[in-house]
This record gives C-alpha cells, structure tokens and sequence, in this order.
C-alpha cells in the first residue's frame, strides 16, 4: 500500500485520473482529505494574518500620510492615501512643539540610565529572591508582586504630596529635578535623578514584572552550575556576577527593551518630577498650546494668513504629527534589534505562576 | 564574479578587523586590572579589608551565608519598596478619610470618617458612570484579549513563509502603545477624525458592516452586537494583547517536544494537539496573563482620567458647603482607593475562576 509508487502527474487529466483512483481507496481518501484540510488551513490562516498586518500597520501609515498634507487636504475626499499639496509644515512646527532638540535628549538619558539600573536592581532581587532564600523572602517576594496589581497612576496624588513634603534619606526628590530650561548635561542628569534614583531601588517603571521574569529564569538554571562554582571557591557575589548574570542574556535582553520602551513612552513618572521628555510634552499637547507655538513664528503666520486663525483641523493634523515624531526614533531602533528582540523573546524562560 | 566575492571579503576583513581590535582592547584593560589586583599592595589592602569579614565568615555555614547574601541583595528592593510604594499606600488610606489641603503652613489635614466616599458615591458627576463603565468593558475585555492571544501565539509559533517579518509586525504594537501618544491624538484630533472619517473611513465602515448581514441571518442580537463591538476594537486588542502574546508564544516553545511526538505515533491530529497537550501545558501562563490584563485594563480605564480630573481640578463643593479656592486631596485618595481595591477584587475572583483550568506538569 505504499503511496509513492506512481509518478507525479503531469497533466490535468492524469490528476483527475489520479483523484478518482484515490476515492476508490479509503486510507487515500483519509489522506487526501487531510491534505485538502491542512492547505485549507493555511489559506485561512494567511488571510488572517495579511489582515491583522494591515489592521496593525494601518494607523500607522495613515498617520506618516496625514503628516506630509497641507491644512486643505484633510477635508478633501479625493485625498485618501497620497495628499495633493505636499508639505512639511506639520513637521516644523511639531518639533517646535514638543521641543525635540532638547527633550529628545532628555528622553534617551533617562531611559538609556534607566534601563542599566533596572536590569541591575532587578536582577540582583529576582536572584535573590530564586535562590538566596531567607526567612520571610517568598512573603516579600508577594507583597512586591502585589505592587503591580496597584496601578501607579491611583497613587500619583498621595506620591507627589508626599515626595514634596518628605526626604528621602537626604534628598528631596521635588526639589533635586526642578525643571531648568538650560541644556547643560548634568542638568539633563540632575533632572533625571529622582527617576534614576527609584529604579536603582527596584521600583522603576513596572519592576515587579522584570523581578518575576528574572525570578523565573533563575529558577529554572540548574542547580549544579551553581553548586560547581561553589566548589571552585566562589563566594555569593562572585558566582552571581560570573555564572548566573551572564547567563540570563535572553532574559536581559527583555527587559532591557521593555525597560528602555515603556521609560520612553511613559509621561507619568515624568510628569511627578516635571521631566521634560518628549512623552510628557506630547501628553501635554492641546490645540491651545499648539497656537501659541504658531502664534509665536513669522513663518507659520505667512502660511495662515493675517488674522490668526488657527484651523482646529491644522491642530489635529500637527497632534498626528507630533505623535509619529515620538515614534520614529523608536522604530528606527526597533528596526535594528528586532531581530534580537523577537529571538530573546524565545529564549527567555518562562514557566506557570 | 571576482569583483564580488573580493568586495564581500574585504567587508567581512574589517569587521574581522574591527573585532579584533575590540577583543585586543578588552584583553589590554582586563590585562591592567588584574595587574592592579594582583600587586603586592592591593594583596595587603585586600588582606586587611577582609580580615575581619573572613574571620566572620569562617563560623557560618555556607547555607547561612546564602541567606545573609539574600538579605543583603534584597534591602535596596525594601527600601525602595517602603519609601517608594508602602508609605504613600499606607498615606493613601489615612488621607482618605480625611479632608487634605495645602494651606499656608504647609500640609493641613484633618479627620472626616467616611464622608469623602459618599461625596464620591452620591455626588460626583462621573465617577460612578465611569466605574461602571470599566468593570463592564474588562467583563468582555479579558475573555477577548485572553483567546486571540492564546490564537495568535499558536499561529505565530507554525512554520510559514515570511514568519519572521510577520512576528516583528505584531511586536510593533507592544512597542507604540503608549499613554501620552493616545493623549495627545484624543487632546487634538477628534476634528481631523471627522473629517477623515467623512472622506476615508466610509469605504471601511460599508466593507465591514457585517451586523446587518448577521443579525439579517437570524443570529441573536446580543451575540452580534457582542461580535459587532469585538471587531471594532479589533486594533486595540491587538495593540492590548501584545505581551500575552508573547508570554504565551515562550509557553508554547517550552513544551517538550516528546509529547507531540507521542501524540503524532499515535494518530492525533493538529486540533487533538492543540486540545491536549498545548492548551493545558500553557494553561498555567493563562493566571499570568489574566492578571496582567486586568491591571493593563485597569491602567487605560476612565477611572483614571476622572481621578486625574479631581486632582487636576482640586476644587469644587463638599457635602453642602462650597470649597471655593481650598482643595482636598482627601477625594482623590478616597477614588484610589477605591479603585485599588476594585482591581484586586477582579484580579481575586479571575484567579479564582481560572486556578480551576489549570493543569501542572511534572515531569
């Protein structure tokens, strides 16, 4: 009953040929029709996929599309993909919006440092909390866990009357990042420090998750590798910092990009301490304070005539831009570790709760 | 031909070089500091430093070192836990029981008993409507997020032509999805929407209008409004499912392979598979995801824009008297509150219901 016998068909009557044979024969029949469902399987499954591509990139694309138009072209229905008056006017004033040339630089400071310090903090606590196991550390380690169910944004009333109104140890974490307008380095520093200094203690931008995800790795490396390194006259340290860091590459590489990715969307943290990134400007943006930037510029009052008016839909149109300004940095990266990103992604080791 | 094959290797000759470099470099520095470490003086220094700690040490266990290490690892987590997130919580509870305001000596609070959660319940515009509105949208949020998810992830994870081009599009939204760019589209654009939507969106509105078709079908009307809301949300719960994804995807890579092996000998098919041995391996990951989806969920609601609102407004009337300019953080607390033990409630009872679908494997 061997299946292969029969040389392939080359033509379309020699195929019907061979069909009607394979009707004839019940175990054929099975495996023809197995054959029919799984290709059937894999159209569907490239139909969804095409689809939810095109649903994801979508938006996006409709945005850099919107981003080139003039004002006059929003309302224009013959106007859908490709504009008919090209111009870059949304992207000048959208900088001058969100003040990239210095709030760019701010925003990778922050999140470059903050992303070292968490992975550091992380997984110094994810191991010890593995396998460095103390009277109490599995309790700790819930009540950590717990933080994340509390979402930071329900706390940022009582955290900033709080942190104005108290130190901690020495420091007033208000007072130490006030805002200055100079674009000196340590001032981009000293305006970062309060977030530096909450991510070194292990409650940066979403902690908990990263010192669960180490946690699980950890506890899924083999007992004997550390046990071998005791042997060989390692201390604590030694053998964390020599054979159980290096290890969990995959695991770093996570929450590196995680890290650095929500650090850098994020305008909540930043807003407390009134960093100025590009998130925080962007989540501040509003039609009046677009007007004031136009209001400010010959250039943009030639363009809108003399009497001011700004269009809300010129409003709209220069939010749109200013989003897809935030984003194209971090594409441009994503485009780079993607590959990396999508391969620690497997490798990371992830086990049940 | 040659011209080529001389250009790839003369590219290939300076990152080999430029490797080099690097590995000689490294070399040189670990080379200086393990000079420095071994010369005589740092010996004696070290010796001296660690006298004491050694002399110490010789008199616990290992094991007991281990847990002293743990403790040490962890006080930097402790304190940054106690400053950073306990004491505003534990705040958080006092003010809310209390009228809180910045006053010319600085904080003035004083004790009010339950009055800011019945100003809350009784008298504030939105925050009822709202609660309501998110506990309603998580009720069909979860399920939705926690299926395309397990879906997509099985999807993701067969072989296909152009895998790895579709796995780093479905990233993106992982990537882009944040607060402030959603802020700021809602803050400007809802009059370039309109217009968009009078030129471009028609086309989409008329090619995805199945609930007539559906409805016209004989389906119940609750299911296709149910299907209806689904489908017009369907980039969010992409842009919301992105690290369930993920999570499940490495939960599927880590089953081992012998047990679809087993399966394959003896005559299971791709669906038999999925039912069981993927589903209930991963099942454990389905508690993780839940419960991340209903803090992400939670995190987006319009809960928060109306506590945003009160702290951003501070002012208003309490009870019958009129506050004027004093304002009282005491409300906002008391919504935080409110709204902390809310998520934990969800989070409890979607735990509840899933620790029973999950299966643990030993093996």
């Amino acid at each position: 009953m061997t299946i292969n016998e029969r040389p392939e068909p080359r033509t379309i009557k020699e195929a019907i040929a061979y069909f009607k044979e394979d009707m004839q024969n019940p175990i054929r029949r099975k495996i023809r029709l197995t054959g029919l469902l799984s290709t059937i399987a894999s159209i569907f499954r490239a139909f969804l996929l095409l689809g939810l591509c095109f649903i994801i990139l979508m938006p996006f694309l409709q945005k850099i599309s919107y981003s080139f138009r003039y004002v006059t072209d929003t309302d224009n229905p013959l106007v859908i993909w490709i504009p008919e008056t090209w111009s870059v006017v949304n992207y000048k004033i959208g900088l001058e919006c969100l003040q990239f040339s210095t709030s760019f630089w701010v925003s990778l400071t922050l999140s470059a440092v903050t992303t070292v310090l968490q992975v550091l903090s992380t997984a110094i606590a994810g191991y010890a909390f593995a396998r460095l196991k103390f009277k109490g550390s599995t309790i700790f380690f819930y009540i950590v866990l717990f933080a994340l169910v509390v979402p930071d944004e329900a706390l940022k009333g009582t955290r900033s009357l709080f942190f104005s109104n108290n130190r901690f140890f020495w420091i007033n974490l208000i007072k130490l990042s006030t805002y200055t307008s100079s674009f000196v380095p340590w001032q981009i520093i000293r305006n970062c420090a309060a977030v530096f200094i909450m991510s070194a203690f292990g409650q940066g931008l979403r902690s908990s998750i990263f010192i669960y995800l180490f946690r699980q790795f950890f506890r899924n490396v083999p007992i004997e590798l550390e046990e071998s390194a005791q042997v060989d006259g390692a201390t604590v340290t030694q053998t964390f910092w020599r054979v159980m860091f290096p290890n969990a590459r995959g695991t770093i590489i996570t929450v590196a990009l995680f890290s650095f990715v929500w650090q850098y969307n994020d305008s909540y943290y930043a807003s407390i301490y009134g960093i100025n990134t590009i998130a925080t400007r962007l989540a501040n943006i509003s039609s009046s304070s677009i007007k004031l930037v136009v209001q400010l510029y010959e250039e943009f009052r030639l363009i809108f005539g003399s009497e001011l008016i700004v269009d809300e839909r010129m409003v709209g149109l220069i939010g749109n831009t200013c989003a897809l300004i935030m984003m194209v940095p971090l594409l441009i990266g994503y485009f780079f570790v993607q590959r990396l990103f999508v391969e620690s992604i497997e490798r990371t080791g992830l086990t049940g709760m | 031909m040659e011209v080529k094959q001389e250009k790839k290797s003369f590219f290939r000759n300076l990152g080999h070089s430029i490797a080099n470099g690097w590995r000689k470099m490294r070399n040189a520095i670990s080379n200086f500091f393990y000079k420095i470490r071994n010369s005589k003086f740092m010996r004696k220094v070290g010796e001296i430093l660690s006298f004491l700690p050694n002399k110490i040490a010789k008199h616990i266990p290992y094991r007991k070192r281990k847990a002293i290490w743990g403790v040490i690892f962890v006080i930097p987590l402790a304190i940054g836990f106690t400053y950073f997130f306990l004491i505003p919580f534990v705040q958080m509870f006092i003010y809310s029981f209390s009228f809180v305001t910045i006053g010319d000596a600085g904080l003035e609070q004083w004790g009010v008993g339950f009055k800011n959660y019945i100003y809350i319940f009784t008298e504030d515009p939105n925050f009822t409507e709202n609660f309501s509105k998110a506990v309603l949208s998580m009720l069909t949020d979860i399920p939705t997020i926690l299926i395309f998810s397990l879906l997509m992830a099985v999807i993701l994870n067969s072989k296909f032509k152009g895998r790895a081009l579709v796995r780093s599009i479905f990233f993106v939204p992982v990537i882009f999805n944040s607060q402030a760019v959603t802020a700021a589209i809602a803050n400007t654009s809802n009059s370039l929407n309109a217009a968009a939507s009078a030129s471009t969106n028609d086309l989409f509105a008329q090619m995805f209008n199945f609930s007539t078709f559906l409805q016209n079908a004989g389906i119940p009307y609750f299911l296709v409004s149910f299907i209806g809301s689904v489908s017009t949300k369907i980039y969010d719960i992409i842009s919301y499912s992105g690290i369930q994804i993920i999570i499940f995807l490495t939960a599927i890579q880590g089953v081992p392979v012998h047990l679809y092996e087993a399966a394959k000998m003896e005559g299971a098919t791709q669906y038999d598979m999925f039912w069981k041995i993927t589903f209930p391996m991963v099942s454990p990951m389905m508690l993780t995801c839940a419960v991340y989806t209903v803090v992400d969920a939670f995190l987006r609601s319009p809960i928060l824009s109306s506590i945003q609102a009160w702290y951003a407004k501070g002012t208003g009337t309490y009870g019958s008297k009129t506050l004027g300019t004093l304002s009282n953080y005491g409300i906002n607390a008391a919504m935080s509150v409110i709204f902390c033990l809310m998520s934990l409630l969800i989070v409890a009872i979607v735990l509840g219901i899933l620790s029973r679908l999950v299966f643990y494997y030993d093996d």
